[in-house]
């Protein structure tokens, strides 16, 4: 039962795979396939909750956001996975946040500029 | 008047809040690592600059819980320090790439996605068959389980790694073992029972303790011991 010997690694690769869902996501969306999704009041920041634990935790969030370009689709930044059971404090607000912020600098910035 | 100046401009003001907050933070650095955090700070545009600050106060305060501060240290280092992912130079992983790019690297995590798809592939079939044998549409099912008609299509052509939750609703639906489903089904309840026991405020019941006191004695080690000679 290798599950038991390597939790983090299977259930790191499950919840890439839940993860993964995000690309059938559209804003106003309440579930993304068998998954219910919130938008975090007040924010941009939007939470994909998931019920399986995977012997680590009591469920996992996966808090995202959504940026526009490149269009049509946009890009979706995954900024944190957390527990179930771990408050959304002010300060992981403000963590998040920072986080979002970064992620749409980065977008702004281009890789492979043309010289 | 200098100062009256500065304290009616806000901006001033939240600029040289910003430098005591980076001298403070950098004062205990050694020099080379003072110049490598303040040249990668002045490279960044301001708006991450103000995003490390703030996070540099909230690393300071005392009222931060540890994993609030680590996260926090985390984000810090990931704004100054960028890594462009060695996948394709740019920044931030690629979610759906980055699975057959990590299994090619790490033997047992390509075991562990071998399994996955195995699973999805096996539970896509059996729910086609089971729909076909219970004469069930995918619109059907969707509202008796309470999502949605794509849901279920994406389940079917193994986009979609349904959850626990998900297989046991699906099995009631189709009035089935969830096993016939999934057959790994209890090793998820077994995780599940491991991960309620790691909770820091779990009491465990009569039964459950009793349970696993009735199953430590049975699985006592098995260690042959010779035993000590008799004292004088």
């Amino acid at each position: 039962m290798h599950h038991l010997v390597m939790p983090r690694l299977a259930a790191r690769a499950q919840l890439r795979r839940q993860a993964i869902k995000l690309r059938f996501w559209q804003q106003t969306d309440t579930r993304v396939a068998d998954l219910d999704c919130i938008r975090v009041t007040g924010e941009t920041l939007f939470v994909l909750q998931l019920a399986d634990g995977y012997g680590l935790a009591d469920g996992f969030r996966i808090v995202f956001c959504e940026v526009p370009n490149p269009e049509p689709d946009g890009t979706i930044y995954v900024l944190a996975v957390m527990r179930a059971d771990e408050p959304l404090t002010a300060t992981t607000l403000e963590i998040l946040r920072g986080r979002e912020r970064i992620a749409r600098q980065r977008l702004s910035v281009d890789p492979y500029p043309e010289l | 008047m200098t100062d009256t100046f500065l304290l009616n401009d806000p901006q001033a003001v939240a600029r040289l809040d910003s430098v005591a907050c980076i001298f403070e933070w950098t004062r205990s650095m050694s020099a080379p690592d003072r110049k490598r955090f303040l040249g990668a700070l002045i490279e960044c545009s301001d708006d991450v600059q103000q995003v490390v600050v703030s996070l540099l106060n909230v690393v300071k305060d005392p009222r931060t819980m540890p994993a609030e501060r680590k996260r926090a240290l985390m984000t810090i280092a990931d704004a100054l320090f960028l890594n462009p992912c060695e996948e394709d130079g740019r920044y931030g992983q690629d979610l759906a790439a980055s699975e057959p790019y990590a299994a090619a690297k790490n033997a047992p995590l390509a075991r562990e996605v071998r399994k996955m798809n195995a699973q999805e592939e096996s539970f896509a079939a059996r729910l086609k068959e089971l729909m076909t044998a219970k004469q069930i549409s995918q619109q059907e099912l969707s509202e008796r389980i309470g999502c949605s008609q794509p849901a279920i299509s994406q389940m079917l052509n193994r986009m979609c790694r349904p959850q626990k939750r998900t297989i046991l609703r699906l099995a009631e639906a189709l009035n089935v073992h969830p096993r016939e489903l999934w057959p790994d089904i209890d090793v998820a309840d077994m995780l599940d029972a491991v991960a309620s026991f790691q909770q820091d405020d779990y009491t465990m019941t009569a039964a459950e303790a009793s349970a696993l006191a009735d199953t430590a004695k049975k699985n006592r080690p098995k260690v042959r011991a010779k035993s000590l000679p008799t004292r004088p």
